[in-house]
């Protein structure tokens, strides 16, 4: 092992000789790992994997695991997302025991997502993709303090909106908006407190379609400028709930429907 | 009598026979079933160390049962009954959550045993002076006051859910299902062992007291009883084996009360062959149920121990209160 | 004859809710080996008190008591009035508790057995009694707990309340066995007509205090029992009927 962590340079990988079989315990990481290329080498999901096939053994959670299901998918390296109590100390030595490869990278950021996918491309056979998905990464622009501001709003009851520090609120400059939300990570709040803040735009991102009723009717209940104009937008995008790679495309394919809401909004204002 | 207690080694034998001998394999396309797969050196460890595992949750909730049982002479106590259980989740609780605001280890308020100890020995503590109120004779009132004191310590570790971050709860909530850890730190498991069976062997050692307790104060004191230092002990093996078996497996409920009274069924109320009987019956019991969640696959990865052990003991808990409420009885199973 | 167990200056308090109560006043007796006792007296007149105090299962607040019985399991048994059980024993199993395996307990135990006359019913279950059948289940397993009758004594609070004669009968019979074998037998009863009956010596109790004690024919003296009742008279004229149904 001569290679150096966390570097994306294509002359560095130095597993890609070797077969790969990877076991995620993360929905996010498989995301970004499908999105990468690697559907064929994932040999174990985690129950809420739902980007993979049924047939594929459930071998853990961020918590539990299957050792036996684990042995018998032979996995080559494993990822998850360490919970805040910290990774199981059995599977930390089941996974030396097996010379299975840990991987373990919090994804609160997309910085975070950022260092995943560099990670990543270590072990592809044709890192392309995933050295074009840093540059992407790369490029995302700054928070600019000019542009409007919006609250984004994830779960209806309890409510639950992306706060700062949190890689939704990363991918914001992507669609040209800033968060309106300061406090840090993920948020509970209430219709009132919401109101407060005076958005230029509430944003509702919903898994399937039957959720969008509801943030629907929880947004515009929101005692503030934006709800009474109309300027309220709910996406179903599952993959925004996420912090992988296809929220970039997931976010970036938002925009012109951000733009219309926006504008729609001021034409509808008296 | 001496053959239906071989006849529950044989059981609990047999189950832990059936642990060894299933588990999920694979065929020629790679693809896993689950079925029966004689272990291999390989997964024998794994095997082992999940029978060895929900063998001793059993015996230690089963043997906490039989113990509060008898020191309240009720026959619905159970650790989870009366709230014990719920009462060590809160102190496990709070040890994560100090844990997690402060950012520091558990094992720097003691670890999440010394939690589960001072809140079972807490909530037990506040049972034992409403069972001396009710002066112990209404069996469902204590069982009641039991459920709510388990409920306001539940809502107690949701507040603590609310309070720790977000990353944590999905974490609290998960031990809160009641989970026999994969692969357990075998000197815990070793512990926990020596725990049940000296809990095991002093409890039987001292079943002609049990047999005693179950008359009047009055009259077991004058056969020799020393009530104080018996119920004192009592008080102490429960809590201590509750506690244990929730910092291990967070509160898999009902074991505590399906155990001792499964054993009555079979082998009566003589304490001698009731303590070994309830213990077996603790271990066979878990083991049925880690062995169904093995097979049972909803999508979802394997069932924890603990929604299979409640949605078997619940029923059975009604089916309980039902007959005591009927005015019999309630010994009378 | 010599005494079994003397009470010396014995006095007993009880405080409940705040108000302190006494249940005895200095008393002074001695009950005698070998003999039964009753100790007699109105409701709340200090019987049960006075009966676990010999028994040894409750302190006095002041005074001594001295026995060569109190001690020891196998020299005192006692048997309270209409006990509970917490679990569902049989007969035999409930007679039994707290003796080993060994021959010579079990020996205790059929003999327990024969002198309440339940030999035949050993596997019933102990909570499908009759009332009278489970008293004098107590009684057994008072007695199989006990090394011999000789030298030993048994105590049994209010042990007729609530049989029928029948019953009475039987249990009356039992315990003359458990004295012709040389044990000693204390027992607290209200009612004077069975303590004439059963006993040899007596104690009258009223309010706390001994006011009568010697032997039962002399102790149970109509003078004696209408100053033992005088207070529960009293009381009953002052009180509507239906309030006191027992008198």
């Amino acid at each position: 092992m001569f290679g150096c962590e966390g570097s994306h340079d294509a002359s560095a990988s130095t597993d890609a000789h070797v077969e790969i079989r990877i076991a995620s315990l993360s929905p996010a990481m498989t995301s970004t790992l499908i999105d990468l290329g690697f559907e064929s080498e994932l040999v174990g999901r985690s129950p809420w994997c739902a980007d993979l096939s049924k047939s594929l053994p459930v071998v853990g959670d961020f918590r539990d695991f299957d050792p036996e299901r684990l042995l018998l998918a032979r996995p080559t390296h494993m990822v998850l997302q360490p919970p805040l109590s910290g990774i199981n100390p059995a599977l930390v030595t089941f996974a030396e025991k097996q010379g299975i490869e840990l991987i373990a990278m919090p994804l609160d950021r997309m910085q975070d997502v950022r260092a995943f996918v560099a990670r990543a491309a270590l072990l592809a056979t044709d890192p392309s993709r995933a050295h074009a998905r840093l540059t992407a990464l790369d490029a995302m622009s700054e928070v600019d303090s000019s542009a409007p501001r919006v609250i984004v709003l994830v779960n209806a009851d309890p409510m639950l909106v992306a706060g700062s520090a949190n890689y939704l609120a990363d991918l914001l400059p992507l669609v040209a908006l800033r968060n309106a939300v300061e406090r840090e990570g993920w948020v509970e709040c209430s219709h009132e407190s919401l109101g407060l803040l005076e958005p230029d735009l509430l944003l509702g991102i919903a898994e399937r379609e039957d959720n969008v009723a509801l943030l629907q009717r929880t947004l515009a209940a929101i005692p503030c400028k934006a709800a009474r104009e109309g300027r309220i937008l709910v996406v179903i995008a599952s993959e925004l709930l996420r912090p992988s790679t296809r929220a970039l495309d997931a976010m970036q394919a938002l925009k012109p429907a951000i733009e219309a809401a926006l504008a729609s909004g001021k034409d509808a204002a008296p | 009598m001496k053959f239906r207690f071989a006849l529950l080694i044989a059981i609990a034998l047999l189950l832990a026979l059936a642990r060894l001998s299933v588990g999920p394999h694979a065929d020629a396309h790679g693809v896993i079933h689950f079925g029966f797969a004689l272990p291999t050196v390989t997964t024998i460890p794994f095997r082992l160390s999940a029978v060895l595992g929900a063998a001793v949750i059993g015996l230690l909730l089963a043997l906490a049962g039989l113990a509060l049982q008898a020191l309240l002479r009720n026959p619905l106590a159970s650790p989870f009954t009366l709230g014990v259980s719920s009462g060590a989740s809160f102190g496990v609780a709070c040890v994560l959550a100090l844990a997690a605001t402060t950012g520091l280890s558990t094992h720097a308020f003691g670890g999440e045993f010394t939690g589960a100890l001072f809140g079972a020995a807490f909530s037990l503590m506040l049972v034992w002076i409403l069972a001396k109120r009710a002066s112990g004779r209404d069996a469902v009132a204590l069982a009641l006051a039991g459920v709510v004191l388990g409920g306001v310590m539940s809502s107690g570790a949701m507040l603590l859910e609310q309070i720790v971050p977000r990353g944590l709860r999905g974490d609290l909530l998960a031990w809160m299902a009641g989970r026999i850890p994969e692969l357990p730190d075998p000197s815990a498991l070793v512990a926990l062992w020596i725990l049940g069976l000296l809990a095991l062997i002093v409890l039987w050692k001292a079943a002609h007291l049990l047999d005693l307790l179950m008359l009047d104060d009055d009259e077991a004191t004058a056969a020799g009883v020393r009530l104080a230092a018996t119920r004192g002990g009592l008080f102490i093996i429960g809590g201590l084996l509750a506690a244990a078996a929730v910092s291990f497996a967070g509160p898999i409920g009902f074991v505590g009360l399906v155990a001792p009274h499964t054993a009555r069924l079979f082998i009566g109320h003589r304490h001698r062959l009731l303590v070994p009987s309830t213990a077996l019956c603790g271990v066979i019991v878990v083991l049925s149920a880690d062995l169904l969640r093995q097979g049972l696959d909803v999508g979802t990865g394997r069932l924890p121990v603990g929604v299979i052990t409640a949605l078997a003991g619940g029923p059975f808990f009604l089916w309980l209160l039902s007959r005591s409420r009927r005015g019999g009885s309630e010994w009378n199973l | 004859m010599e005494p079994l167990i003397q009470f010396r200056s014995v006095s007993m308090q009880f405080a409940t809710r705040g108000s302190i109560t006494t249940a005895l006043a200095d008393i002074d007796a001695s009950f005698s080996m070998g003999s039964t006792t009753a100790i007699v007296g109105a409701n709340a007149s200090g019987k049960s008190t006075m009966l676990r105090i010999a028994a040894g299962v409750l302190a006095p607040s002041a005074g001594r008591v001295e026995s060569s019985a109190v001690h020891s399991a196998l020299k005192r048994a006692f048997v309270p009035q209409r006990g509970s059980c917490a679990a569902d024993f049989s007969v035999e199993e409930l007679v039994s508790l707290g003796t080993s395996t060994r021959c010579a307990e079990q020996a205790r135990v059929e003999c327990a057995l024969d002198a309440v006359g339940l030999a035949s019913r050993r596997a019933v279950r102990y909570h499908s009694l009759s009332g009278g059948e489970q008293q004098r289940v107590r009684v057994a397993r008072a007695i199989a707990q006990l090394a011999s009758p000789n030298g030993s004594v048994l105590l049994l609070d209010e042990p007729f309340s609530s049989l029928d004669p029948a019953e009475v009968a039987r249990l009356v019979r039992a315990l003359r066995v458990f004295a012709q074998e040389g044990g000693s037998v204390i027992l607290s009863l209200h009612d004077a007509g069975l303590a004439r009956e059963v006993a040899h010596d007596a104690i009258a109790l009223r309010m706390g205090r001994v006011i009568a004690h010697g032997r039962a024919h002399e102790v149970l003296s109509p003078a004696i029992l209408s100053e033992v009742y005088a207070h529960e008279m009293l009381e009953a004229s002052t009180t509507a009927r239906w309030l006191r149904p027992t008198l």
